[in-house]
């Protein structure tokens, strides 16, 4: 028997040697990915070393902070359920607060002990740590500390009345909204429905998950739309830069038919009897499919998808804030932005059907952009971050991102944006003494039985703009109707501020 | 003639050592390991009364198994005091008890070759209490594994371990020819007769139907390989075990397609992050524990895991010692576990006859299939099924009937040893007569 307990003896030992192999794959390879996992709590014990910075609006007011566990009680007026704690007395037991309950819950996101951190408190991680370059919360853990370190304050560019406003505005209804201040690139209000109350988020998880249509997810910045006729904005700028006489009239008869390269394509009005005749404004303003997708194909594929690739379809938006990963990106079709689109898909992209998606925060910059001159900022959630020391660690700075449209290009598609105000599409959303710049969408859906997306694009004052806002209505059937409103309670509240 | 010693006392200062310079660290760490003194210090006396009987009557056997032995009990002593002080209070007293267990089993047995004499009664306690267990037993974690007598929750499986092992290796001892040569032409392969299969055949499928019943996958498992591994020790016949590989597959298969919980597991295994805040939170908190220990652990007592992974004192021990104790410990735990099972064979390799061979080895197989499925369950090489990590993790079930089955190998070397002796003795007479 002597050979077969030599050969069991070696398939022993090999298998002990695979079972070590095991060991250096999870200690040694694998272990910064799995301390980064959601679920791993490690990190999340150890930053309790570290008294966590607040995050303020840009009027100061409190949109999370960390605090002992009775002071929480006193500011949310109720008992603590049983939150989860670290273990160990070592360390003051922080709670973190959201005194705006579930009006910032997306942007702001959440800190949790058992989930995974979101938002801003996800992406602001190490500099609410106060964490220096090459300092990590590994080398945390080996440091012992009696008394817990102070972490950095950030304060955005949010404004809680505008994002108030917005909120309410919704009544129930799904989808997002974005406000930006255009000559900066300021994110003023960042709203995404359904909410949450990030404060019972341990204790409350599965009611809040069993609440499904994505109230976890960001939609402002992590859920790409069918844009519908806003994305006539973008059409438009590829029109103007071919060259197109906005003077010139075409007759809407409803529906009409272009031939080019062997290929044959119809389009329609959503009013069938159609418009009469149009020039570029008035085509704007009552919102023309068969004037922007006759136009658009007699300019060229390239014209349109030059003109998306300057408005910055299929490139990362860099609101780094937010972390870049959970941003995703406009596009024109699966490809991102195509080399060449055959002329039926022109056309209807040209009027945002088709493949096209875009993500509210671009259709935001988009509007944002025509208001400020044909200038698109780069988007900011950061205002400046303030050390323990009362230092300026961090102050935000406007930044040009892309330049789609030249000044004159943009004054005329504002011209349109305002006659849709005053006798277009947005005609019932005027505010007296101020005037508004607007254009509606109307998305229709693959699925006929859905009713389509509302989408609301608008800035105000036009003359000088000092807010720009895009709104989606989930299934709100016309832009004007479901999603006008809500930007137009938006802009108010942003104008009101201003007297 | 020469004389070499017995028991080296430094092998026996190792996990005395061990045991009080980690409870030295728990109570520097104000981990409250002071309440142990008594215990710890009972432990130590009986570990070592142990050594000076070995020394006064004369123990030739292995002296490298013991100590490694008991350096394993002295971690699992430590770690436990400092996961759940309440559990290592009375595994300090299991362990104390299963060192007498092992020394009363050294040489209150005599001869393990007395073992053999009850073959069928071996058998038929197993079946009885795996039977006993099914229809009596309470049901923890899905298995059907225990039951209580006066208080004291027994687990029979691991009884059954032992008696199923001595039979086997009994009856392969005593058929190994008529099952290694074979009568009955199957193909190119030649089986023997079912005359000679069956006694086997039926023991070995019955204790697996009754743990599959009692849903014991793990310990079924163990069974299962323990038992191939021991008729192709005995036979040196690789038939057996690729006769063995289809029919695992096949059951693993089938228990697959017939049991929710099997399909569990399995899906659990292969994304545990998916729901890591359900079911999967045991192996993937065990998998971050590992993952945070890195090369050189947290410290003992500085580890999360300890108090994150579900059955941390039981199945998921190794995952507390990786954090803590780092690469370094926890390899240093599996060099130990291998030395323990090289010492098995060790001892199958010098023993006098079959049935001490095919025994310490079935005791070897039992140790080295038992340490593999528990570790690479929670390393998540393979799907886990839970059993305890030998004489580390908490339970005094399997610590007794692991240190009995130590003081049958110290038995079997002994006695080994003590006949080759005697033979060269009585050579030497012989040709001075």
């Amino acid at each position: 028997m002597t050979r077969s307990i030599k050969r069991a003896v070696l398939g022993i030992t090999l298998c002990f040697g695979i079972l070590s192999l095991g060991l250096v794959y999870w200690q040694l390879v694998k272990a910064d990915e799995l301390l980064a996992k959601p679920g791993n709590l490690r990190s999340v014990y150890e930053e309790q070393k570290i008294w966590r910075g607040g995050i303020f609006d840009r009027n100061g007011e409190i949109l999370a902070k960390s605090c002992t566990p009775g002071e929480a009680e006193k500011l949310l007026g109720r008992k603590l359920g049983p939150t989860v704690r670290p273990p160990g007395d070592q360390y003051p037991a922080q709670i973190r607060l959201y005194p705006k309950g579930d009006l910032f819950t997306h942007v702001v996101g959440s800190y949790s002990f058992i989930y995974a951190r979101s938002g801003l408190e996800d992406s602001l991680n190490r500099l609410l740590l106060g964490l220096g370059p090459g300092e990590s919360i590994q080398s945390l853990s080996q440091q012992l500390i009696d008394k817990p370190r102070r972490g950095n304050d950030a304060v955005l560019t949010l404004d809680s009345k505008i994002q108030a406003a917005g909120a309410a505005a919704f009544k129930g209804k799904s989808g997002a909204a974005v406000a930006i201040e255009p000559k900066t690139g300021r994110v003023l209000a960042m709203v995404s429905s359904p909410t949450f109350d990030p404060n019972q988020l341990d204790q409350k998880y599965q009611e809040i998950n069993s609440v499904g249509n994505q109230i976890f997810v960001n939609k402002a910045v992590s859920v790409t739309y069918t844009p519908g006729s806003v994305m006539k904005l973008v059409t438009a700028g590829g029109l103007l830069r071919a060259g197109l006489d906005v003077n010139a009239v075409y007759e809407d008869t409803g529906k009409d038919r272009v031939e080019a390269n062997g290929e044959s394509r119809e389009v329609v009005d959503l009013v069938r009897e159609g418009m009469g005749s149009l020039d570029f404004f008035s085509a704007l303003a009552r919102s023309s499919n068969t004037y922007f997708a006759t136009r658009a194909a007699l300019a060229g594929d390239s014209s349109f998808l030059d003109a998306a690739r300057r408005y910055g379809f299929g490139q990362q938006i860099p609101l780094w804030e937010l972390g870049t990963k959970s941003i995703r990106n406009s596009s024109i079709n699966k490809s991102g932005v195509p080399a060449k689109l055959k002329l039926g898909e022109l056309m209807d992209s040209s009027y945002g059907q088709a493949e096209v998606q875009v993500t509210p925060l671009h259709m935001a910059m988009i509007g944002a952009a025509i208001a400020n001159g044909g200038k698109m900022m780069r988007p900011a959630l950061v205002e400046k971050v303030i050390n323990p020391k009362q230092e300026m660690v961090y102050q935000f700075r406007p930044e040009l991102w892309q330049t789609p449209l030249s000044p004159v290009e943009a004054k005329l598609i504002g011209e349109g944006m305002v006659d849709a105000v005053e006798y277009g599409t947005a005609k019932g959303l005027a505010i007296d003494g101020v005037q508004i710049a607007a254009k509606t969408g109307t998305a229709e859906l693959g699925n006929a039985t859905k009713a389509p997306h509302g989408w609301f694009v608008a800035y105000a004052p036009a003359e000088d703009p000092v807010i720009a806002v895009a709104v989606v209505v989930e299934h709100g059937k016309t832009g004007g109707g479901s999603a006008g409103p809500i930007a137009r309670d938006m802009i108010l509240a942003a104008l009101s501020e201003r007297r | 003639m020469f004389k070499r010693p017995v028991a080296n006392i430094t092998l026996f200062a190792y996990p005395l050592a061990i045991l009080w310079l980690g409870l030295g660290i728990l109570y520097l760490m104000g981990k409250g390991a002071e309440q142990f003194v008594w215990q710890a210090a009972m432990f130590s006396l009986v570990f070592l009364a142990y050594y000076l009987l070995n020394l006064l009557l004369g123990y030739r056997g292995d002296r490298f198994l013991l100590p490694s032995v008991a350096c394993l009990m002295a971690i699992g002593l430590v770690v436990l005091a400092r996961i759940n002080p309440d559990l290592a209070v009375r595994q300090f007293w299991w362990n104390t008890f299963g060192v007498g267990i092992a020394a009363a089993c050294l040489w209150g047995l005599r001869d393990y070759r007395r073992l053999a004499r009850y073959q069928y009664v071996w058998a038929l306690a197993a079946i009885i209490l795996l039977c006993i267990t099914l229809f009596f037993g309470i049901t923890t974690g899905g298995a059907t594994s225990w039951f209580r007598l006066g208080g004291i929750g027994i687990e029979p499986e691991e009884l059954v371990k032992v008696a199923v092992i001595i039979f086997l290796a009994n009856y392969l001892a005593n058929n190994r020819e008529l099952l290694a040569v074979g009568t009955v032409q199957v193909w190119r392969f030649s089986l023997p007769e079912p005359r000679i299969m069956g006694p086997l055949a039926m023991m070995v499928g019955l204790s697996l139907l009754l743990l599959a019943a009692q849903k014991s996958l793990g310990t079924a498992l163990v069974f299962f390989a323990v038992s191939l591994f021991m008729v192709y020790l005995s036979t040196e016949r690789g038939i057996y075990l690729a006769l063995g590989l289809p029919v695992f597959l096949g059951t693993g298969f089938l228990g697959y397609k017939l049991f929710s919980h099997v399909q569990n597991r399995v899906e659990i295994w292969l994304n545990p992050w998916q729901a890591v805040y359900g079911s999967g939170t045991q192996i993937a908190q065990s998998l971050f524990a590992i993952g945070s220990g890195g090369l050189l652990g947290m410290g003992l007592g500085r580890g999360f895991g300890a108090a994150k992974i579900p059955a941390a004192e039981t199945d998921f021990i190794f995952s507390v010692i990786a954090e803590e104790l780092g690469f370094i410990g926890a390899v240093a735990v599996i060099i130990l576990l291998l030395v323990v099972i090289y010492r098995c064979f060790a001892i199958a390799l010098k023993a006098n006859d079959e049935f001490g061979t095919i025994l310490a080895s079935g005791m070897g197989f039992l140790f080295a299939f038992e340490t593999l499925i528990i570790l690479a369950g929670v390393t998540k090489l393979l799907p886990l099924t839970g059993l305890p990590l030998p004489w580390i993790s908490y339970g005094g079930n399997s610590l007794l009937v692991h240190m009995f089955m130590i003081g049958c190998l110290n038995n079997i070397s002994h006695v080994s040893e003590r006949q080759a002796a005697a033979g060269r003795i009585g050579l030497g007479k012989g040709l001075a007569g």
